[in-house]
């Protein structure tokens, strides 16, 4: 086990700077996801740290070592890959036995601690097997068992689930969380599927174009999104114009154009009063209230609705505020109401609301 | 409705087109190339008489001891056990060499990969030119003594050409095998070195315990091919060595030329096509399918 940390890491493809000075302090025993849309540069970034890639400038450090040129051999860490990477040329037990039998551990001990990673990813009984015999999830497994056998100091997670079916993804992402919290090995995953890296990690890095734009819990990440991307990138979000009315340890808002005054939990350092922001709700947090509910509600909004769609679990409304479109996912037994309201007016509490500082004058859609 | 049945067609209707397609080919190997193995078989057995006492001639029987005296006369046991050892060692260091170029020229992309794989096939195509180039190559005024004898290596010049040594030089060089373990080394996913890698494997060891192995099978066809042209090989001793050389194919050569010799001749030539024969069966062996799923 070990903490990483990254010092102004950069890796260049020709002009284009996938990993562009970088700093990321990942601490020891947490279990970190690296999102961000494809080409992003999460990818060369969890590669760089790993070592496959050498990076072009800058520092890599775990647990306080400086491993930026050492072969990935030396870094005692584990891998798995995008797709299963289990040698087909040797048996379950070969593949992670070899892994041991690498790094020296004397030959009792390779057996006894085989069988037990073996039953870590619930594969035991199945160790004379051949990679052709096995299914894509079971030799993801067996690699998964391979990379945590000689305990690593970092276990490195490359898009792990994104070859495997729906089913088979839902289950093995419950079982990497476990497989964490029993191994509490440092881990680092890359994912392009936020459902997955705030379903498993402890904290998030959001990635793009090179850079880390923010970096929390799964928690602060969805609720406080820091920019216009980050909001963006997970989930639906609905942006709307607002100026600052007042601050103490909420924000209060009024949206523009309109006498509505919406109120967050939350207080933008650095931001005064009459600043322009960013009103962010998700599309998820939307509840449609009854017109005689509004005084027990917060920050409810007047909408007219031009859309309704049912999708099964949600119905799908496409509203507008003002010249605003909203976007709510209503479920609940109400959303049948919503269906065939195009052209009424709706009042919808938005709920939990994010604020991200506007420059004055900018556009009306990230 | 009544659905009838159609009749059923015969396999040669069944197959037809493809025994069509394949005829052509078909005919033209069994008339080049298994009747004169049949003959060549049928030949190993045959005995002779010497006709109204002029000349030998070969006289239809079935008959063992051409076999018996390949197999018991020094001469012909040393023959087969030189040309069978020769091509091994040099196969073996053939392959050895081929190794690490042909890894070099899958994994990287280095300017002119192309022209420098052609190169690899130059001696194939042109083998009497190349051959010739050799031998100048190995004169005593050659560049090779010259090189030597500027590294102060040897005092006097060495007589390479004449010598078994220019034909070993020759076969050990590695030329087609380059381009067979080449394309056997791209197929292997960089994906499976990577991993090697973060297991903590050393380059040398992810070369060996995973590379190599995932590339068995073609390597294993660029040891057949070479281990049988090395078996085969007649004029490149004939041209290095001279006319009297120790390889089998010269002698079978000799069994006909000077001494009319024809079932002898056959049947070391039957020998010679049984061991590559039983170097062809282990070599199906290892392509039994297993890795991939």
């Amino acid at each position: 086990m070990a903490n990483i940390r990254t010092e102004n890491l950069v890796k260049r493809f020709g002009d284009f700077a996938a990993v562009d000075h970088v700093n990321v302090d990942i601490r020891e025993g947490s279990f970190t996801a690296i999102l961000g849309p494809s080409g992003c540069g999460k990818t060369t970034l969890l590669r760089c740290i790993a070592g496959l890639i050498e990076p072009d400038a800058g520092q890599i450090l775990i647990g306080g070592k400086d491993v930026t040129r050492v072969p990935p051999f030396k870094r005692n860490l584990g891998f798995v890959f995008q797709r299963p990477a289990m040698f087909p040329h040797m048996t379950v037990y070969e593949n992670v036995a070899w892994a041991l039998e690498l790094r020296k551990w004397p030959k009792p001990k390779v057996k006894d601690r085989v069988m037990e990673m073996l039953r870590l990813v619930r594969l035991d009984g199945l160790e004379h097997r051949a990679y052709r015999q096995l299914s894509g999830g079971q030799a993801q497994r067996v690699v998964i068992a391979r990379a945590l056998a000689p305990q690593p100091d970092v276990l490195f997670l490359d898009e792990p689930l994104s070859q495997l079916d729906a089913k088979l993804r839902d289950e093995l992402k419950l079982e990497i969380a476990e497989i964490h919290r029993k191994t509490g090995c440092t881990t680092l995953m890359v994912t392009h599927d936020q459902a997955e890296a705030l379903t498993i990690a402890d904290n998030v890095l959001l990635m793009h174009q090179g850079k880390i734009v923010q970096e929390g819990s799964p928690v602060e990440l969805y609720r406080y999104p820091n920019t216009l991307f980050s909001a963006d990138f997970i989930g639906t979000n609905n942006f709307l114009q607002g100026t600052i009315t007042g601050i103490n340890r909420n924000t209060t808002v009024r949206l523009d154009g309109t006498a509505t005054t919406l109120s967050a939990e939350q207080v933008l350092p650095g931001v005064p009063i009459g600043a322009p922001v960013w009103v962010c709700a998700r599309a998820d947090d939307i509840d449609i209230i009854d017109a005689d509910q509004q005084a027990k509600s917060t920050n409810v909004v007047e909408a007219t609705v031009e859309q309704a769609l049912l999708t099964g679990g949600t119905v799908i409304v496409q509203a507008r505020v003002g010249k605003t479109e909203l976007r709510i996912h209503a479920g609940g037994s109400k959303r049948f109401q919503l269906l065939g309201q195009e052209g009424k007016s709706i009042f919808c509490s938005l709920g939990n609301i994010s604020l991200i500082a506007r420059g004055a004058g900018e556009g009306l859609h990230p | 409705m009544n659905i009838s049945t159609p009749p059923p067609r015969t396999w040669l209707a069944r197959n037809a087109s493809t025994l069509l397609l394949l005829a052509p080919l078909l005919i033209f190997m069994l008339g080049v190339f298994a009747m004169p193995m049949v003959f060549q078989f049928a030949f190993a057995f045959f005995d002779r008489v010497f006709y109204k006492n002029v000349i030998w001639i070969p006289k239809p029987a079935f008959y063992l001891g051409n076999f018996a005296e390949a197999f018991t006369n020094p001469t012909y046991l040393y023959s087969i056990a030189w040309t069978v050892g020769i091509a091994a060692v040099t196969t073996s260091i053939n392959i050895l060499l081929a190794l690490p170029v042909a890894y070099f020229l899958a994994r990287t992309k280095v300017w002119g990969r192309s022209l420098i794989e052609v190169s690899f096939l130059l001696p194939i195509f042109g083998e009497i030119f190349t051959i010739y180039a050799l031998a100048y190559a190995l004169t005593p005024q050659g560049p090779l003594n010259w090189l030597l004898l500027k590294l102060h290596l040897i005092s006097t010049p060495i007589a390479l050409v004449g010598s078994s040594w220019a034909v070993i030089i020759w076969m050990s060089l590695p030329t087609l095998s380059v381009l067979l373990i080449r394309s056997a080394f791209s197929g292997v996913d960089v994906l499976y070195e990577e991993a090697a890698q973060t297991m903590g494997a050393s380059a040398l060891q992810t070369f060996f315990k995973v590379t190599v192995p995932l590339a068995k099978n073609g390597i294993a066809g660029a040891f057949l091919l070479s281990f049988s042209g090395g078996v085969g090989a007649y004029t490149i001793p004939l041209i290095l060595v001279g006319p009297y050389n120790d390889w089998l194919t010269n002698k079978i050569q000799r069994e006909v030329d000077p001494y009319f010799n024809f079932p002898m001749a056959s049947a070391l030539g039957v020998i010679l096509t049984v061991i590559c024969g039983i170097l062809f069966y282990f070599y199906l062996r290892t392509q039994e399918p297993g890795g991939e799923r």
